[in-house]
């Protein structure tokens, strides 16, 4: 398998003392979308930027499409377009001059420009600076700047940022149309949970510098649900308590009427059922929680319960 | 290195690109052209001056400076704060940086688009300050600008060498931009520094590089005195300027000092030995040479001159005796010879122009002369190059002004001020550079020290003991050892000195002072202390002078000559003695004046004859002269004041050039004294009026003889006193 991106033990710090990526290894797949998630202040945009060769980690271990990112620069980004942060735009420009600006530097006819703002839904505003443009606005040429030279690999920092949920959805759609119609791999950051979930293909997952996830979204998926919790609404919760751990030790009571319980599987979901009416336990309803984010927040949970210890 | 040039060109376009709407280049304009603009509109009021060709190039020369000064380092620094802030701004660097385009790339061509500004307003000052001449041309011709030609290339040469200076700037001004990542540091920083170069520089403590860099150039406009293009500081400019392009490129690569500089460790070790090569290249550029003397003396130069001059004279100061005859071929004039002369003060002589020049065996001068409608303009070149500059521009302590302020002051006292005054001299003359870094030679250098010393001890031993006596009676005159230790350092027979007027000075009044009033004890010490023939003979020349000058009875006069001239063996002495002394016999013995010749404003010829029957009071002066300026008001306020129908007060100018003296004639047209400019040969009336420095006041009787050759000065009382004294009362109708 061809990795887009590859890292072996990528680290760096700005201050000696905290590690702002700690032997980060990534493999983004050649043809995939990869959502990269992580709250904020995790190491994301650290990332980004040692990916993007703005940073610089003093051994040579981030591989773009099998070649050394820092012994390729900078024509390493002929075939990477990025969007890092914040869109940053010469606000003195006007849209169509911000793309000149790349299309000079990447040697680009102009005439893609054009097709670019049409893309970026922008034609009408091409001759307005930026200055005055919406952040919504922005962010759309910050796009296109990235495609502008149609690259093979799309590196974007948060590209939902600022946008409605019109432009969210056409970001969303353009990002798909990419990679499935001209195969790009397209490697996305967010924060949001969400947004990843329902465009990508692969997940990577960071917290604190350190990368707590890293496959694809169906074993994702898996092992979301693996880690579900079964929450069972039951009057007097504290009353039934010791009924249920004499069966299941590993439950707990949650509120005044809840008691939740770990569940690796929808058989044993089936099988607590079936315990419970045995029991006599009057089960006001039967609920299964878990689903990405819950998993999501679990790994961070993790991770704090970690630091606390 | 291969990247870099591979993308530059992409990258410099992109720069070019980024430069739309920022309004750089109408602030670029608008900098450059205030100054030659405001200056063609105040011409427009301006009285007319001299006429010269020079208009047009003083235009330039002036504008340049005026701009390069201040402004010019000033307008720089923002454009390079401005360019860079570009991009902290909105932190683009990151959307440059993840471009096929190298970081040096990058960086550099955003230094070039600082250095093209930075040219283009060079370059528009220069165009405006041409179309501001063009204006003038048609629209005030009186100002002669239709006359003018622009020496193009020492103007394009001056724009080259201010640009080439600015550089510097752009880099370090660069550097801490990157460095800063803000607006208002390094704004500020940059702005302080050159308000602070500028008022150090001016105080003469230290040059604030680089932000003094233009400012030094401005200062020699006039470019590097043997030829080169660049001066040093220029050279020191580019240098510096690769080496802060350097550190701030490892700055801009690697995000931070730290990384750029201390760690690892191996950055540290680049950075000191890349930082310690360019200190050896600046420093080799910066230190001072001193020229070797030449294989054979040889005196050579150049004439430009509408009137044809056959020949240049070198004459030995003070004598003013002939040591070479040159002549001009072919506006040329080259002399080399195997002849001893002594080390010293010369003068080159050509037409009605001569020029100091310091020189001696083995030595190669070149002159380069130029006689332009104005003054004429006369360079020095050759291997006594800083000598002679150091003679010209070099820092004057005024040491006479202490005897002045002697009064009640203790000799310790007065000794620690003459040293001081000695010490800030002597350290002037040993770190003096021209402005291409050359350094007067030992010699030299052992010859200036002598010559301060003399200075301090002809206060100390010359002028000081009269006011000890004076305020402290009862005391004996004690100086410290540090006046001991400069009179062992130079003694009354140092006949290397003779052409120096302090060593003459030193030595009369020395002298003087033991003597007393006592003319033929003065003389005669004079003429036993000295042992050098010479030596003794020019000064006993110089102080015989000034008691022919001083002594109006022609008995007593021709009493102590003749008795000087048993004593002296010096043909040119004994010469110049009986000449200076009949001129005296001339002048003093109430013998006519010569009979002048001179042409009023209104054209009309005027004589000394047309003046019979009044007093007349004549000035003689020169237009370019500024003692002339100086007292001019004062005789013109007092023929205002005495106004008598026997009394005529007559302004006699030398000039050669009729143009200038009726321009500052015109001037004076209202007041009493009737402007006139001499027709007679400029020779003739010299001897005949026994005139030396300009102005001169002479006091002419009715019958036309002479009365007073020599008035003071009519700024002071004694001018006044003399006149009243000798002009009957009744003669005058007021005060």
């Amino acid at each position: 398998m061809s990795f887009a991106i590859e890292t072996r033990d990528l680290n760096y710090s700005y201050t000696k003392d905290r590690r702002s990526v700690n032997n980060l290894s990534l493999q983004v797949p050649t043809g995939s979308i990869y959502g990269f998630l992580g709250p904020n202040g995790a190491g994301k945009t650290t990332t980004i930027r040692l990916l993007t060769g703005m940073l610089l980690s003093d051994k040579d271990n981030v591989f773009i499409q099998g070649k050394s990112l820092q012994r390729n620069l900078p024509q390493i980004f002929n075939s990477m377009g990025t969007l890092i942060e914040m869109p940053s735009l010469y606000l003195h420009l006007t849209g169509k001059e911000n793309l000149r600006l790349i299309a000079t530097m990447r040697g680009i006819h102009r005439n893609r420009i054009d097709d670019a703002l049409q893309t970026a839904g922008l034609a009408g505003a091409a001759n307005k600076k930026t200055k005055q443009y919406s952040l919504g606005m922005k962010q759309r040429l910050g796009i296109a700047m990235a495609m502008l030279s149609d690259p093979e690999l799309l590196i974007l920092d948060e590209p939902a940022n600022g946008l409605d949920p019109t432009g969210i959805i056409e970001v969303r759609q353009l990002l798909v149309k990419l990679n499935k119609e001209q195969g790009k791999t397209i490697f996305v950051s967010s924060h949001l949970l969400g947004e990843v979930e329902k465009t990508c293909t692969h997940i990577g997952i960071i917290h604190h510098g350190i990368m707590r996830y890293n496959g694809t979204l169906e074993q994702m998926k898996a092992s979301a649900y693996d880690a579900a919790d079964v929450i069972l609404k039951v009057q007097e919760a504290e009353h039934w308590l010791p009924q249920i751990t004499s069966q299941y030790p590993l439950a707990k009571v949650q509120g005044r009427d809840e008691i939740t319980l770990p569940a690796t599987s929808r058989e044993e979901v089936t099988h607590i059922n079936q315990q419970l009416v045995r029991m006599n336990i009057p089960v006001a309803g039967i609920q299964l929680r878990g689903g990405l984010e819950e998993w999501f927040m679990h790994i961070i949970d993790q991770e704090k319960d970690k630091q606390i210890l | 290195m291969k990247n870099f040039l591979a993308t530059h060109n992409k990258a410099l376009k992109a720069e070019w690109l980024k430069l739309h709407h920022s309004g750089m280049l109408w602030f670029c304009l608008a900098a450059a052209a205030f100054i030659p603009a405001f200056h063609t509109l105040v011409s427009f009021f301006e009285s007319v001056g001299d006429l010269s060709p020079e208009s047009g190039n003083k235009m330039i020369q002036m504008d340049f400076q005026i701009f390069t000064n201040f402004f010019f380092p000033v307008f720089v620094v923002i454009v390079v704060v401005r360019l860079v802030y570009m991009e902290h701004r909105f932190d683009t660097w990151k959307l440059v940086e993840t471009q096929p385009v190298s970081k040096a790339a990058i960086y550099f061509s955003k230094w070039e688009i600082a250095a093209f500004i930075s040219f283009c307003c060079l370059l528009t000052l220069l165009v405006v300050a041409f179309l501001g001449g063009l204006i003038l041309q048609f629209g005030r011709p009186a100002l002669g600008f239709d006359q003018s030609n622009i020496n193009w290339g020492h103007a394009l040469q001056a724009l080259t060498r201010f640009w080439i200076a600015s550089l510097c700037i752009i880099s370090v001004q660069y550097c801490l931009t990157v460095l800063l990542k803000s607006f208002a540091l390094p704004m500020s920083i940059g702005l302080v520094a050159i308000f602070a170069g500028s008022f150090a520089q001016a105080l003469g403590y230290m040059n604030w590089w680089p932000y003094s860099a233009t400012q030094i150039t401005s200062d020699t406009y006039g470019g590097a005195p043997n030829g080169e293009f660049l001066l040093s500081h220029e050279k020191i400019s580019l240098i510096s300027s690769l080496l802060f392009i350097w550190l701030g490129y490892q700055l801009y690569r690697r995000k931070s000092f730290r990384k750029a500089f201390l760690s690892p460790i191996k950055n540290m070790v680049v950075a000191v030995a890349v930082i310690a090569v360019f200190a050896l290249a600046i420093s080799a550029v910066n230190k001072p040479t001193v020229l070797n003397r030449y294989s054979a003396t040889v005196v050579a130069g150049e004439i430009k001159s509408a009137t044809p001059i056959a020949q240049v004279l070198l004459l030995r100061s003070p004598m003013m005796d002939t040591v070479m005859t040159i002549p001009v071929v072919n506006d040329h004039f080259h002399l080399k010879t195997d002849k001893q002369i002594a080390t010293g003060i010369y003068y080159l002589k050509a037409g009605s122009q001569a020029r100091r020049l310091f020189m001696g065996n083995k030595d190669s001068v070149y002159v380069d002369i130029s006689f332009s409608e104005g003054e004429p303009k006369i360079q020095v070149s050759g291997t006594r190059v800083a000598e002679n500059d150091y003679l010209v521009n070099g820092k004057r302590t005024d040491i006479e002004i202490l005897g002045q302020y002697a009064n009640n002051v203790p000799p310790s006292n007065f000794a620690d001020d003459l040293m001081e005054y000695y010490n800030d001299g002597i350290r002037a003359l040993e770190t003096f550079k021209t402005s291409d870094r050359i350094k007067p030679a030992d010699d030299f250098i052992e010859l200036r020290k002598k010559l301060f010393a003399t200075q301090v001890l002809a206060l100390a031993d010359g002028v000081y003991p009269k006011i000890f006596a004076a305020y402290f009676p009862n005391q004996e005159l004690q100086f410290p050892e540090s006046i001991n230790e400069l009179r062992a350092g130079v003694s009354l027979n140092s006949p290397e000195l003779i052409s120096f007027p302090e060593y003459r000075r030193y030595v009369t009044s020395a002298l003087r002072e033991k003597a007393g009033i006592n003319d033929s004890l003065y003389f005669g010490m004079l003429n036993d202390s000295l042992q050098d023939p010479y030596t003794r003979d020019v000064i006993i020349y110089e102080a015989a002078s000034t008691s022919i000058v001083r002594l109006k009875d022609s008995i007593r006069r021709n009493t102590l000559i003749a008795g000087i001239l048993l004593n002296t063996k010096t043909g040119i002495v004994n010469t110049k003695l009986t000449e200076a002394n009949q001129r005296a016999n001339i002048l003093h013995g109430g013998k006519p004046a010569h009979d002048f010749i001179a042409e009023a404003l209104n054209g009309k010829q005027k004589r000394r004859f047309d003046f019979v029957g009044k007093y007349l009071v004549v000035e003689f002066r020169d237009a370019g002269c500024a003692p002339c300026k100086k007292e001019s008001p004062f005789f013109e306020s007092l023929a205002d004041r005495l106004t008598s129908p026997k009394l005529a007060f007559v302004s006699l100018s030398l000039d050669e050039d009729k143009k200038v003296w009726q321009t500052e004639a015109n001037l004076k047209k209202k007041t009493k004294v009737l402007q006139l400019l001499s027709k007679d040969d400029k020779g003739r009336i010299s001897e005949a009026y026994g005139l030396g420095i300009s102005p001169r006041f002479v006091l002419i009787d009715p019958k036309g003889n002479i009365i007073n050759p020599h008035l003071p000065s009519p700024s002071e009382p004694e001018f006044e006193m003399i006149l009243q004294k000798e002009i009957p009362s009744q003669g005058f109708s007021d005060d």
